[in-house]
């Protein structure tokens, strides 16, 4: 066989799988999407969900998704930061770091459902954090958290040494190097990862069916003093997200409208996920563009 | 000539290969000192010796003495930052930030307590100018660094450098990744420059060691074999290794 026909044979071969995978995805997308959208409407992304009778919607639940993912950013980002520059510029390279990098990556790769149940046993009853948006945060702390190192880290890695260098030869500290040198160069790096992480948490069920919840109260949408028990920005409150409700009203939901419930909240989770990605790619660029001040 | 650069009995280890065996020499005060040698023999790490930036490399071992302008620079309570401030150093890849022209230059003063719009101008101003980039770069000072060609960006890392006000300059192989008529203005910019600045380089180009520099110095293997006038090293030659290399005979 002749090179050639050996490299068309396999072009045509990575195209079709590559198709395959794309029709695939396209797909699924459009299965979700054309169930989910006719059941779109204003007052479905607004109202409370009914328990028995039709015409409820996901008000609350979408607003707990948006928020514990704050919640868990808040957490998250800053820890992920310092730790991901610790590993990628102080820590001394041999078996401890090693170590400490094995163990990121066996916590990143911890079944969810094992994440929830520790959830419950350790922040819920130990801590007696009861079911709440912020046990829910940290139980999402652990696998979001390896990620975010392991962001950071590549983030920095990707900074060319001769940058790193020109930095210390102009005098300046180690700190002010990465703080003002190759963090810029590193954050749309960053900055795409950490929204990624997000859509992976907006997602997330299983760790939060036994940590955040599967109910919220009646929220009061006037009253944001985060002490008070009805307002929804109470951290210490349980909170039903979009994906736990997506499962529960599919596995015991009773409203005659479930399966439309569940299909139309479908959809707009994987909206809103797509809509990250999206952002990611849009931040990320307008950042670099920004800091580089390249066109 | 004074020299500005005192290094005596300095010995340099990377874990346990010695890489600098008792160099001891004087680097003059105005003037460009030239270091040449095959690949491997050290040059890189003496230059690196003079700022320090050796630190950066986990296991390296320094013993030995660098006195710049009197003041030895390898004790613990050293101010590495201020050394580096005093000793610039331009690298073998042009490697500007990623900023804009303007901020590249200022980003140095600026860290030394300059903040007010005007003296950071001309200091921008007077720095390229130094570099000789003014005149290519002066309508467009906002754009991206990483969008100006490769010559224009190492003369971009020089005037960097100057801006902070350097006593010495270091320069790694600083025309090596450049074409010819970039390389033949920068060999001009050193030839400016060394009417202020001390100025060690180090080049695998002879014609350019012969053009460029006062002194040039000849090593093999972490050792200096000659160091002379560059005139006299090129022509009269005392130590045969020397003569051979410089003809090309190896290396
Ligand atoms: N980080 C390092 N760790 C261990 N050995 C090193 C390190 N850097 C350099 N060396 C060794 O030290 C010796 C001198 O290296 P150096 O980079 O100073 O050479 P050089 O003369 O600059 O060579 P070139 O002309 O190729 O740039 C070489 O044998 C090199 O292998
Ligand atoms: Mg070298």
């Amino acid at each position: 066989m002749n090179a050639k026909l050996a490299d068309r044979i396999a072009t045509a071969i990575i195209v079709a799988v590559s198709g395959f995978i794309v029709l695939l995805l396209a797909g699924l997308l459009g299965y979700i999407m054309v169930r989910g959208l006719g059941h779109f409407s204003y007052d479905f992304l607004t109202s409370p969900p009914e328990t028995i009778r039709a015409g409820g919607g996901i008000g609350p639940q979408l607003f707990n998704s948006i928020f514990l993912l704050v919640l868990t950013m808040l957490i998250t980002i800053p820890l992920g930061l310092g730790a991901g520059i610790y590993m990628s510029e102080y820590a001394r390279p041999g078996k401890f770091t090693d170590f400490i990098r094995l163990l990121v990556e066996v916590l990143s790769s911890f079944p969810s459902i094992v994440v929830g149940l520790f959830g419950l046993l350790v922040l819920v009853n130990a801590f007696d954090l009861g079911f709440s948006l912020l046990a829910g945060a940290l139980a999402l702390t652990v696998f979001n958290l390896p990620l975010m190192v392991r962001i950071t880290e590549q983030g920095l890695k990707s900074v060319p040494r001769e940058q790193k260098e020109a930095g210390l030869a102009l005098g300046l500290s180690k700190w002010k190097t990465i703080r003002s040198i190759m963090l810029p160069v590193a954050i749309p790096v960053i900055l795409t990862g950490t929204i990624l992480a997000a859509g992976r948490v907006f997602g997330e069920a299983a760790a939060l069916l036994f940590t955040a919840g599967m109910s919220s109260p009646r929220l009061d949408f006037t009253d944001w003093n985060p002490l008070s028990p009805f307002s929804p920005l109470n951290p210490m409150r349980p909170a039903e997200t979009l994906a736990v409700h997506i499962w529960k009203v599919n596995a015991e939901g009773l409203a005659p409208d479930a399966a439309e419930i569940a299909a139309g909240a479908s959809a707009v989770l994987v909206l809103t996920v797509l809509l990250f990605n999206l952002a990611a790619r849009w931040l990320g660029r307008f950042m670099y563009r920004k800091f580089t001040a390249t066109k | 000539m004074t020299a500005l650069i005192e290094i005596e009995n300095l010995d340099l280890y990377y874990g346990d290969f010695q890489a600098l065996k008792s160099i001891s020499m004087d680097v003059p005060e105005k003037a460009v000192t030239a270091f040449i040698g095959p690949s491997g023999c050290g040059k890189s790490t003496l230059l690196r010796s003079l700022n320090r930036m050796n630190d950066l490399i986990a296991g390296t071992r320094i013993e030995g003495s660098i006195k710049i302008a009197g003041e030895e620079i390898n004790t613990s309570g050293m101010d590495v930052e201020h050394l580096r401030k005093r000793v610039g150093m331009v690298f073998q890849q042009p490697n500007p930030f990623p900023k804009s022209i303007y901020e590249n230059v200022a980003y140095g003063p600026r860290l030394y307590g300059i903040n007010q719009r005007k003296k950071l101008d001309e200091l921008v101003e007077k720095s390229l100018r130094s570099a000789a980039l003014w005149d290519e770069v002066k309508d467009h000072l906002k754009r991206s660094a990483l969008g100006i060609s490769g010559g224009q960006q190492q003369r971009l890392c020089i005037a960097r450098a100057l801006a902070v006000n350097p006593d010495v300059l270091l320069m790694d192989e600083s025309t090596s990744a450049l074409d010819p008529i970039s390389t033949l203005k920068i060999e001009e910019l050193v030839q400016e420059l060394k009417n202020e600045y001390t100025i060690v380089m180090v080049t695998h180009n002879m014609h350019q060691a012969a053009r460029v520099s006062n002194q040039t110095v000849f090593f093999l293997n972490g050792e200096v074999v000659e160091y002379a006038d560059t005139e006299t090293l090129f022509s009269t030659p005392s130590d045969r290794r020397t003569e051979d290399y410089i003809s090309g005979r190896f290396g």
